[in-house]
């Protein structure tokens, strides 16, 4: 599902180049559940920016399903973002301009304009699964972070992606939702069999993935 | 358990039709332009500042152009639509301005009607349309004492009162038909008694601004020497009632011959007479006239390229601000036209807004002008004729897109390097 071959990101900076990430190799096969965990700085969100299209590797390449995401043109990577990737950010990443059920639809209706209708469908049909369906013509602040969490996650799976990737998916969330959202992250994983990588500081939501890998420096270390 | 490839159930998906979305759902372009309008509702008084820089900049630029097309348009029939490049007058006519612009001056000075015919057998002069005004408050017409201009033309040879005719009967002028001024209000066809005589309507002529046309009865030279013996008895012997007669002739040139040349021509052939208009009057105006229209013109470029630039730079702190949502939507898939027409959207939006607004204050700020400025002008006798409604209306739609142009353009280099950027660089950079 996933490979890495050497990939690598290194930023100018005013004192001097700085190496975020050295070299990785990397393959997680497709419905694998992943957890990257590291310190602050240890590079593991540029990895999965990387990883998930959204920022170009210094060196390397990166192939998800079977495609070289960074020898695509930024039209067609954008495309593929849309259609084959899901994101779970760790900051609220609604557009609080828009309604729930505006924000879990946006994706699909990004990547099929035409198909409207079935967009909002899909939208409210995912917003239930997710016991947010009373809330779908609520706007961002007029929930909790719990829920706006798990609309995030219902935007995410719009337009059924082969690879879910979550970025500190409940940094700011109380015990009781990092557990809920957890449950559906294994739940995504164990009965969709979706490939799931998730990057964390935290060791034991990491423990609840398939496979850890560590990363310290820019570099895997286990 | 979640599964977004299982066909939509809203029961089974506890949907609550209470607060149901627009169940069509609603396209991208939609929300693209609802995100738009709901970005610029977030920041009002960023909004409201330049919803306000951009309706002053387009009131100034809307109001100057009409009130210099009116100019224009005044100016136009001051010298082109009343068909007289020069007036000729008795010698000792006091003319002004506005009597030179459009007819002649009520006077009883007067000159004789074969001068017409040396006058259009001048070298230079093409056509020649003889007036006789008698201005008489003894008409009977109007009421009691009512001073009205009475204005004797050829219909064959006129050049200046046929033209401006807006309404008139499906039939040939008569002796007894008369032309009312643009501000009389007599139904066509209906009758009017001037010294007794009835008369019928015949035709109505436009507004002139002038109040010798606007307010004028136009007769021919036929029915005025039909009328002259009992115009003699009504108002005693004055000269513009001798047969004969005349106030003056309108005078319009041949293509490529200058006013100054015909001038020349007609006092060395034609003793006696005044010649009112010609370049040293008329072109002055109209040079003036059109420098301060250059003038005005270049002041407008300005203000359109400095709102411009104040677009450019609140659009540029504005993307600056919301870096981490339009990175956020490239990471969902959002494509560079995507954001450029978001971005755009709200600039022309605002602008747009902005000029229409800036248009209905130009409006408010013409109606200030016409119980003012123009109303003193019309007091002095000084034609005018504003620009008409759909003129108006145009320049009015070519401000408001002119604006949303200038509002696109503004934002658009700063919305180009923002769709360029990486998603991961923008998320990250949201300071």
């Amino acid at each position: 599902m996933l490979s890495c071959g050497h990939v690598g990101k290194t930023y100018a900076t005013e004192r001097g180049d700085v190496d975020a990430v050295k070299d990785i190799d990397l393959d997680v096969p497709s419905g694998e559940f992943a957890a990257i965990v590291g310190r602050s700085g240890s590079g593991k969100s540029s990895l999965m920016a990387m990883i998930g299209g959204l920022s170009r590797p210094t060196r390397g390449a990166v192939r998800v399903a079977e495609t070289d995401i960074w020898a695509l043109a930024d039209d067609r990577l954008a495309r593929f973002r849309n259609r084959e990737i899901g994101f779970v950010f760790q900051f609220a990443s609604l557009l609080p301009t828009l309604r729930i059920i505006d924000n879990v639809a946006l994706p699909a209706l990004l990547g099929r304009p035409r198909e409207a209708k079935a967009a909002y469908q899909n939208a409210a049909e995912l917003l239930g699964q997710l016991g947010l369906a009373e809330y779908i013509d609520a706007y961002p602040a007029e929930i909790s972070a719990g829920e706006q969490r798990r609309a995030v996650i219902a935007r995410a799976l719009i337009n059924a992606p082969s690879l879910l990737l979550a970025d500190e998916p409940t940094s700011d969330l109380d015990e009781q939702t990092e557990i809920e959202i957890m449950a559906q992250f294994q739940e995504l994983n164990r009965d969709r069999g979706m490939t799931l990588i998730m990057v964390t500081h935290n060791l034991r939501l990491a423990e609840q993935a398939d496979r850890v890998l560590h990363i310290a420096n820019g570099s895997l270390v286990s | 358990m979640v599964n977004a490839d299982i066909p939509f159930d809203a029961a089974a998906a506890g949907h609550q039709t209470a607060r149901a979305p627009r169940p069509d759902g609603a396209g991208i372009p939609f929300l693209l332009g609802s995100l738009a309008l709901q970005n610029l509702g977030r920041r009002k008084a960023r909004t409201l500042l330049l919803l306000a820089a951009v309706a002053i900049c387009s009131g100034a630029v809307f109001t100057g152009v009409v009130l210099m097309k009116s100019i224009e348009n005044s100016m136009d029939i001051g010298f082109t639509r009343l068909g007289a490049d020069m007036l000729i007058v008795p010698e000792g006519t006091l003319a002004n301005i506005t009597a030179a612009l459009l007819t002649a001056e009520p006077t009883d000075l007067t000159f004789d009607r074969s001068l017409v015919d040396r006058l259009a057998g001048l070298k230079g002069v093409r056509r020649v349309a003889p007036q006789l005004i008698f201005r008489t408050d003894l008409s009977g017409y109007g009421g009691r004492d009512e001073s009205v201009d009475m204005i004797a033309f050829d219909p064959e040879r006129d050049i200046t009162v046929q033209p401006w005719l807006e309404r008139r009967l499906d039939r040939p002028m008569r002796p007894d038909d008369v032309i009312v001024g643009g501000r009389r209000d007599e139904a066509l066809g209906s009758q009017l008694l001037l010294f007794g005589k009835p008369f019928t309507v015949y035709g109505s002529l436009g507004r002139t601004a002038v109040g010798t046309h606007e307010r004028g009865l136009f007769i021919s030279f036929e029915t005025m020497d039909g009328l002259r013996e009992t115009m003699r008895q009504i108002c005693g012997a004055r000269a513009p009632l001798e047969p004969g007669k005349i106030s003056g002739v309108l005078v319009e040139l041949a293509p490529g011959v200058t006013t100054q040349q015909a001038r020349f021509a007609v006092l060395a052939n034609l003793p006696g007479v005044k010649v009112i208009g010609g370049e040293s009057m008329l072109t002055s105006i109209r040079q003036g006239l059109t420098a301060l229209l250059d003038g005005v013109l270049v002041l407008m470029a300005i203000m359109f390229v400095s709102t411009a630039a104040m677009v450019s730079v609140l659009f540029s702190a504005i993307i600056a601000e919301r870096r981490r949502e339009l990175g956020l939507f490239q990471a969902i898939g959002a494509q560079r036209g995507h954001i450029v027409g978001m971005l755009l959207t709200e600039a022309v939006i605002a602008t747009a807004v902005g000029a229409v607004l800036g248009c209905a204050l130009g409006v408010l700020l013409m109606r200030l002008y016409q119980h003012s400025l123009v109303y003193y002008l019309q007091s002095l006798g000084i034609p005018f004729v504003w620009l008409s409604a759909a003129g108006t209306g145009l320049i009015a739609l070519a401000c408001i897109l002119l604006a949303s142009l200038i509002g696109a353009g503004g934002a658009l280099v700063p919305a180009w390097r923002a769709s360029g950027r990486e998603p991961y660089d923008l998320i990250r950079s949201e300071g």
